[in-house]
């Protein structure tokens, strides 16, 4: 694998490569001591990292404040980055550390905080397939069901937690997974199985009656 | 996305094999496609339930505040040396304290404790004291001589004459 410096090139040079490498890329322009390079980094990443550190606090301030912090040590900590991993590795990694922290301060596990409806709300906004069932009840119940699933993951262990937000949701590999969380391949497989299996007893009592034709 | 094709992928779908963007669709369609989403098994709704959630758009001041607070912690950390990184006031304190610690060692290391060490096991006898118990225990009997350095001067002084 090769990777070039870039000091003064623009955008378009690099449109070209993969996500992964254009991120490892933009990294290694940001050490050289270009400023723009991070800019393209935070509009791509800041909003999945939102909603990343969402799940596991479910609250839209606190999910925002993380995420900065997690950006925070991205932008400071970018001397220690080194090409060898994917730069989303790297970066889940980090967000990883960061929302576990904060769900094991004893503070947080006191405050039971109320799950915001935003998420579901945002999704009809963004598929619009979603809006097109003309059951108001059916949409009602799937909203439910979207909440009842928030709940039950934040009732699970939070290595399991962990793997099962960063693969459905920050749609990562297992492989990838694994090295975020640093484990293996067949730990996260086992890991999402379980997380998967607890979810299903969890919501169980809630779906047949979204299942009702 | 066609519900045959949705069916089809939901295998791979729960063995986690199918690519994001693939996944990323059946799950939408197999969550809101009232004939699919009726035969899903509890196991199989946790898997695409997640297509169901959105996204939530950080707040209009979020990138704002951000840069903000990156520019006032690179303010607060900057050296006044430039290209001496190292130099932060965090890193320097860090330092000073560690070369505190190791100086302390040293001079806890040198303190006198021979003859005027506390007693008791801890503490190890002097000099004065280790020889006074030697002498008691008959190992010792002409120290004086040890230190008889022109006697030894001349036994050398013998031997090369003899030479």
């Amino acid at each position: 694998m090769e990777w070039a410096l870039y000091r003064n090139d623009g955008f378009l040079m690099t449109a070209e490569t993969s996500a992964g490498d254009q991120d490892a890329e933009l990294m290694l322009r940001f050490q050289a001591g270009e400023e723009g390079a991070f800019e393209a980094l935070f509009a791509r990443h800041s909003k999945p990292l939102v909603n990343f550190a969402w799940r596991f606090v479910h609250n839209r301030e606190r999910a925002e404040e993380l995420a900065q912090e997690i950006l925070l040590k991205v932008y400071e900590g970018s001397d220690r980055y080194r090409p060898t991993a994917k730069f989303t590795t790297w970066l889940y990694r980090i967000a990883t550390n960061s929302c576990l922290n904060e769900i094991r301060r004893p503070w947080f596990r006191i405050v039971q905080r109320p799950i915001d409806a935003a998420p579901p709300a945002a999704a009809e906004a963004a598929h619009p397939e979603l809006r097109q069932d003309p059951d108001p009840v059916r949409n009602l119940e799937r909203e439910a069901l979207a909440r009842a699933l928030a709940g039950a993951l934040g009732r699970l262990p939070a290595r399991q937690r962990t793997a099962f937000i960063l693969n459905k949701y920050q749609q990562l590999s297992y492989a990838e997974v694994g090295e975020v969380m640093q484990t293996s391949e067949k730990a996260v497989k086992s890991m999402i199985h379980r997380a998967r299996e607890a979810l299903a007893e969890s919501l169980a009592p809630v779906l047949p009656e979204y299942r009702r034709p | 996305m066609k519900c045959k094709l949705a069916e089809d992928n939901l295998k791979a779908l729960m063995d986690g094999e199918l690519p994001a963007a693939e996944a990323r669709e059946a799950r939408r369609h197999l969550a809101s496609c009232p004939a699919c989403s009726a035969h899903l098994s509890p196991a199989q709704w946790v898997e695409v339930l997640p297509g169901l959630e959105g996204e939530i758009e950080p707040s209009p001041g979020f990138a704002r505040a951000f840069y903000r607070e990156a520019h006032r912690r690179r303010e607060a950390g900057r050296t006044p040396w430039p290209g001496m990184a190292w130099a932060r006031p965090g890193r320097l304190a860090g330092a000073g304290a560690l070369v505190l610690v190791v100086l302390l060692g040293v001079f806890v290391s040198r303190l006198p404790w021979d003859g005027h060490g506390p007693s008791g096991p801890a503490g190890e006898p002097g000099t004065e004291e280790t020889v006074a118990i030697l002498k008691d225990m008959g190992l010792i009997h002409h120290l004086d001589l040890l230190e008889d350095f022109e006697t030894i001067a001349d036994l050398g002084a013998l031997g090369q004459d003899a030479n």
